[in-house]
């Protein structure tokens, strides 16, 4: 699968984007935003040899990623390409994840649907993301 | 039954059960972060055999207590 952007939390997303612009060469590919569904402010950049960064900041203990934030933050999830989000569910919860968020449009990521699963080998949060149509 | 909830749910929270009761909450038990909430949900998944709906996950984390009434209903 093709990787669509990396998760990166933070605890305050304007110091963020300064530091990943100023030190790390990123630019800014989408300015930061209020994610309803999730209660983060998300901004996305891109590196200057095209690897995506979400920098995602919880606003609230509502979000699902609060206390990653308060234990320090950081990488967070892979977020991968998918052509169709409802087979690849099926597919991945027979591969060993758990499903822990249902498909839901991204405002971040030009309204495509999202969705949130956990690798039971990894530990680790994934999120898989619908490709744009063609 | 109970007992055994208790037990899985010490075992992946590394505690000992007599540290959990019906009031045990994230903010009480300081192993019950949201990543070990998502192992205990696979675990629970796991040992009974059951399915846990998405919309599900979040609501289990609000007390021992919640988490112990879906268990229960989805095996009974």
């Amino acid at each position: 699968m093709k990787i669509d952007h990396i998760g990166f939390v933070v605890k305050k997303i304007e110091s963020a984007i300064e530091r990943f612009t100023n030190v790390y060469g990123f630019a800014v590919q989408r300015e930061a935003i209020y994610d309803t569904s999730q209660h983060v402010m998300l901004a996305m950049l891109v590196s200057p040899n095209s690897y995506r960064v979400e920098l995602i900041q919880p606003v609230d203990k509502e979000s699902p990623s609060y206390d990653f934030m308060e234990k320090g933050g950081g990488l967070h999830h892979f977020c991968y390409c998918v052509s169709d989000i409802e087979s690849s569910i099926i597919g991945m919860k027979r591969k060993g994840h758990l499903l822990i968020k249902r498909p839901v449009e991204a405002p971040l990521l030009d309204n495509r649907r999202v969705a949130f699963l956990f690798s039971k080998n990894d530990k680790q949060i994934i999120e898989i993301v619908e490709s744009r149509e063609e | 039954m109970e007992k055994e909830i208790r037990d899985l749910f010490a075992t992946i929270l590394q505690i000992t059960p007599d540290e959990i009761n019906d009031d045990s909450t994230p903010k009480t038990v300081k192993t019950w972060d949201s990543l070990n909430h998502l192992n205990l949900i696979v675990a629970f998944e796991e040992e009974f055999s059951i399915d846990i709906e998405p919309e599900e996950i979040k609501g289990m984390m609000e007390s021992f207590k919640k988490f112990k009434s879906i268990i229960l209903q989805k095996t009974g």
